[in-house]
């Protein structure tokens, strides 16, 4: 009985970091020279209830924050899912090179 | 009975997003004209006979951006599902910025 | 049991399936494509499919009340498991993180054009590879 609890308990914990990766994107550039910005957002889903994919807007819209009057190029998007109970949790992480003065 | 239905047509009323891919281009440093354009489709059960719905948001973003170049593009394709399996609306949509031909 | 050994032993060797989830094209400049450097990134993760793992630990049960009690841990952890899912669930989301690097290393000049990225899965039992593959053409 005790071995397997322990082993319910193990698996749980296994389960507890479970993620999905949907598709990471690299897009083109002209060049690496610039500052590595970086934005992340997140949505919280319970049992599959949600309105809306506005986390992807916050993410893009957190990115051209960081480079306000520069060019940002070669843009990598990773877009991925981390698994849990009853809900799950959507991520978007983008990064890329914000070039200024051109 | 009735409650039962009262429910079913509740959780039916609120749509649920869930979004199938992202990809982003490179940002211009002129972000002053934001274009976008969207297409999509409702779907009924499975049936669905061609894609045309996406073929309508490179020239809807075009003749925002008449004498220029659309650059900065976040494109989004996501699925409204209304009634799981009965009824859902296929979405495609994209956003960017229109800065003038070199 | 014999037999059964070999049954899984054969159908590891030809069992293998390639799923592809998603593919992204870039913009293309012809010069860069036709004179440049093709270059190719590829990175895995292993993913585990918890519903073939217990499928196959009740191979190896005789009894069905032990089949019933991994078919409960099973449906137990799936609760902790869920969401939507591309290819086989993995243990390290970041997998991917390392390409950014590698793209810069591949092509130091950063004149990359025509990049391509796919999202695929190598499926085998129980197991699978999921994979990051980018590729590009570095102009110089």
């Amino acid at each position: 009985m005790l071995t397997r609890f322990l082993i319910l308990i193990s698996f749980l914990g296994l389960g507890a970091c479970a993620h999905s990766v949907h598709l990471y994107q690299a897009d083109n550039s002209n060049s690496f020279k610039g500052q590595l910005i970086e934005s992340n957002s997140e949505q919280k889903v319970i049992l599959g209830f949600t309105q809306d994919t506005l986390y992807v807007e916050q993410a893009f819209d957190k990115l051209k924050q960081q480079c306000p009057s520069g060019r940002i190029e070669g843009i990598n998007t990773r877009y991925s899912t981390s698994l849990g109970f009853l809900s799950w949790t959507n991520k978007l992480r983008m990064r890329g090179y914000c070039q200024k003065g051109t | 009975m009735k409650k039962l239905i009262l429910v079913a047509l509740t959780l039916a009323s609120i749509s649920c997003t869930h979004l199938q891919s992202v990809s982003t281009s490179s940002v211009p440093a002129a972000r002053s004209k934001p274009v976008a354009a969207e297409g999509s489709r409702f779907m009924f059960m499975f049936f669905n006979f061609d894609n045309k719905y996406v073929d309508n948001v490179v020239m809807d973003l075009a003749r925002q951006c008449p004498n220029g170049r659309i650059e900065g593009i976040l494109t989004k394709y996501e699925t409204v599902t209304y009634f799981p399996l009965i009824a859902y609306r296929l979405q495609a949509s994209a956003q960017g910025y229109c800065v003038a031909k070199n | 049991m014999k037999n059964l050994i070999y049954i899984i032993a054969i159908s590891t060797l030809v069992s293998g399936c390639a799923f592809l989830h998603q593919y992204q094209l870039g913009s293309i400049d012809s010069e860069t494509v036709i004179k440049g450097q093709r270059f190719e990134i590829l990175v895995s993760e292993t993913g585990v499919n918890l519903q073939e793992t217990a499928d196959t630990a009740k191979l190896f049960t005789q009894n069905r009340e032990s089949h019933k009690q991994v078919q409960q841990v099973q449906d137990v952890i799936s609760l902790f498991q869920m969401g939507p899912r591309t290819g086989n669930m993995v243990f390290n989301e970041k997998y991917a993180d390392s390409i950014m690097r590698a793209i810069q290393l591949k092509c130091p000049s950063g004149r990359i054009s025509g990049m391509s990225s796919i999202r695929e899965t190598a499926k085998y039992p129980v197991v699978s590879g999921e994979i990051v593959r980018i590729t590009g053409y570095c102009g110089g």
